[in-house]
């Protein structure tokens, strides 16, 4: 005791003992519980950052991948998602090809479709596309891509959960239709891809002989200046690059589950405010008589906030280390068991949940440093 | 009880600092479980407000079809005045349906309806509820959302419409409702005289055999309000069940470790009293009952705290942000209270261990 009085009367040059640390570590159990509440309440931050930036990514999976440099919708159509009826001619892509700079083009008709799988209703991304033109699955896990009417391609893991096989049939919107390929990298939590001809997809909503899109691949010339002279010859359509017609998808995305994600996040980090809270607070209030003598002689304020804090920010980031690898885990685990679900760990994510245990250890340190400010040194006598 | 139950009390409100924190710590814990559960709740209610609220018994659409949200339907226009004239039924009202951006700096999803006699908004907040060639009706979150009022411009189907009206009660945390003429609609998207949908009143006879009836004879999905409107709630359900359980379990465990750490602490300050107890003769079975129902008063405590912030937050959310709302119902509180009883019982068990091995000679050692 007399060292540690010695060196926490705050002489420069005093030997300190390591105080926070050896309270820490005297109770590790309790130790070990809070590190899991708050570990967890860091995972959990981790996760929710990890799954909405899957999902902003999921969203995009066509667009990012059908290999078209521009897309050409109705005027007022800018989502992929949310495209509309199709309301183009599929003939207009022969007219795109055409132009200067364009090498190739898809028509594709893109709607939310339901398959009705056993008892259950699967939302989709139905995509109808021209065979060997843009538009069409870009890679398959078996089987092959739809040819001709009556014919369809579903997602590798969509299938996988449902028992699905080439061969295997499907009905969508009261037509019966063959599975004869298994497609990869399609997979979406919420609406993962399947692809039938454009003229399935076109007459499915009446319209045999329409696209919603047509997609364009220039011929290695800038996107920007191929995307304008589009509009500028097309002026009643609207001509999006893939990039700003993928931004508009992950924007739409992000609103939707921006308010929700807030709440969870902001209820998490007070769980783990709070938890760190109770367990400094418990060190303080299990050795006020400690803490008391140590005021007694002399030790002033700052340097016991500073053991508290310490025991606080301790926590926060040892949970920190732990949370994240343990988010990382779940991540891992979730993804393969459920492989529709996808986590993005972005580095601003890293920084948030930096961020987010530090204001956890912050606060936390806040009720037991105000119970210090209050010890009476005059305590320790009185017993 | 007798004895028990005020010791318990005493320990753990001899320290209101301590009770507050776990209190908090076990409260934000199930209210991650509520408010979960509420946003999710009121997801569901909202994805059925239309069918719900459209007035029609039925509602047919294309075979094959049971949905409006993830789905599109096109049923011809031959197939809709076949079933305008069908004898069991009163009135059919073709109407036409997508889900569209609207806006063009500010954007924001909505299902569009197009709509002529039936299926138009039911509750009108400002303006009016019947729109004419280019006119819209906007629900008023959509409309707060893009910045606009009656009388503001919105594009939307390739053309810039009117905004007359604002409807209540239609938006969700998912897209947004407006509603248009039904021949605006059909000539911006080329529907060439089909319909997405069909709003059926019948003449007389039970909704679910007619529905049957008519679906034999017109080669169309024939549904009931009540299994529209199923079905949807089905379909969001199925996507985001394995999500929502998930969520509820890391819940479950975070809650679980905080209560586990607040009654451990609680327990640890008052080993020496427990060694006391001990001494003068109180077996291990009380003393274990003793530290649950310290567990239990704190997990219930904390179920209070969390039943009165989803309170809050089902009133404030929706200020902050009109399309997220928290609806809190009895079978969520049920559930939580489940969770919370779960949580009470686990956390009891560590400190009960520590207290089963206190040496009661520790008191004389003092």
């Amino acid at each position: 005791m007399a060292a540690r009085t010695h060196a926490l009367g705050g002489r420069p040059g005093g030997r300190l003992v390591p105080l926070a640390r050896r309270q820490l570590l005297h109770e590790p159990l309790k130790l070990g519980l809070a590190l899991a509440g708050v570990t967890l309440a860091v995972a959990l931050v981790g996760l929710l950052f990890g799954l909405r930036e899957g999902i902003r990514q999921q969203v995009t999976t066509f667009v990012d991948n059908a290999g078209a440099e521009v897309y050409v919708a109705p005027r007022d159509s800018r989502s992929f998602v949310t495209g509309g009826p199709p309301a183009l001619p599929a003939s207009l892509a022969r007219e795109l090809e055409r132009q200067p700079g364009v090498e190739q083009t898809g028509p594709i008709v893109s709607s939310e479709a339901i398959l009705r799988l056993h008892d259950q209703r699967v939302a989709t991304q139905l995509v109808g596309f021209e065979p060997g033109r843009l538009g069409s699955p870009w890679k398959l896990a078996a089987g092959r891509a739809p040819a001709r009417s009556g014919e369809i391609a579903v997602d590798r893991v969509m299938a996988k959960a449902h028992g699905l096989e080439p061969g295997g049939t499907v009905m969508l919107r009261g037509r019966r239709l063959r599975v004869v390929g298994l497609t990869d990298r399609t997979a979406s939590w919420m609406t993962p891809l399947v692809f039938v001809t454009r003229r399935d997809a076109a007459a499915m909503q009446g319209a045999p002989e329409s696209a919603g899109f047509v997609l364009v691949r220039g011929d290695g010339r800038s996107t920007d200046r191929l995307a304008a002279g589009l509009q500028k010859r097309f002026p009643h359509l609207n001509v999006m690059t893939r990039a700003e017609l993928a931004a508009n998808d992950r924007a739409l995305m992000s609103r939707s589950f921006n308010a929700p994600l807030l709440v969870m996040v902001l209820i998490a980090l007070a769980i783990g405010a709070l938890v760190i809270a109770i367990t400094t607070y418990g060190f303080v209030s299990e050795r006020r008589r400690e803490f008391g003598s140590l005021k007694a002689i002399g030790a002033r304020n700052g340097r016991l906030y500073r053991v508290v804090s310490g025991q606080a920010l301790a926590i926060a980031v040892l949970a920190l280390a732990a949370g994240v690898a343990l988010g990382q885990a779940a991540a891992a685990a979730i993804e393969a068991l459920w492989p529709k679900f996808l986590f993005v760990s972005l580095p601003s994510h890293y920084l948030l949940v930096v961020a987010a245990a530090l204001v956890m250890g912050l606060v936390g340190a806040l009720v037991p440093a105000r119970v210090l400010a209050r010890l009476d040194p005059g305590e320790v006598f009185r017993r | 009880m007798s004895g028990t139950v005020p010791i318990a009390w005493r320990n753990l409100s001899r320290q209101r600092l301590r009770l507050a924190l776990s209190v908090g710590g076990v409260g934000m814990a199930l209210l991650m479980i509520l408010a979960l559960d509420g946003i999710y709740a009121a997801i569901l209610d909202r994805v059925t407000a239309y069918p719900d609220n459209q007035g029609a018994p039925l509602i047919a659409s294309q075979r094959g079809v049971s949905t409006m949200h993830m789905s599109s339907s096109t049923i011809p226009r031959r197939a809709v005045e076949r079933l305008q004239r069908d004898p069991r039924v009163d009135r059919a009202e073709p109407i036409l349906y997508s889900t569209l951006l609207l806006g063009r700096e500010r954007q924001a999803v909505s299902y569009v309806i197009g709509f002529r006699g039936g299926g138009g908004p039911w509750e009108i907040v400002d303006g009016r509820g019947r729109p004419r060639a280019g006119e819209i009706v906007l629900d008023e979150r959509t409309a707060n959302r893009l910045g606009l009022r009656v009388g503001s411009r919105v594009g939307v189907l390739g053309s810039d419409l009117r905004v007359v009206g604002l409807a209540g009660g239609a938006a969700s945390v998912l897209t947004g409702l407006a509603f248009v003429d039904y021949d605006t609609f059909a000539r911006a998207a080329g529907t060439r005289g089909s319909a997405s949908y069909v709003l059926v009143w019948l003449r007389s006879g039970d909704a679910g055999d007619v529905a049957r009836a008519l679906e034999r004879d017109h080669q169309l999905t024939v549904q009931t309000r009540e299994q529209f409107s199923g079905n949807e709630r089905q379909v969001i359900s199925d996507m985001s069940t394995g999500l929502i359980r998930g969520m509820l379990m890391i819940g479950i465990v975070v809650g679980l470790a905080v209560a586990a750490v607040s009654i451990y602490t609680a327990t640890v300050a008052r080993l020496g009293e427990y060694a006391v107890l001990k001494a003068i003769g109180m077996p291990n079975r009380t003393l274990y009952a003793l530290v649950s129902r310290q567990s239990l008063l704190t997990v219930l405590a904390g179920l209070g705290v969390a039943l009165a912030l989803v309170t809050v937050l089902a009133v404030g959310v929706p200020l902050l942000e009109p399309s997220v709302n928290v609806a809190v119902s009895a079978g969520s509180v049920a559930r939580t209270a489940g969770a919370a009883a779960l949580i009470a019982l686990l956390a009891a068990f560590v400190p009960a261990r520590r207290v089963a091995r206190v040496d009661p000679a520790s008191v004389y050692r003092r």
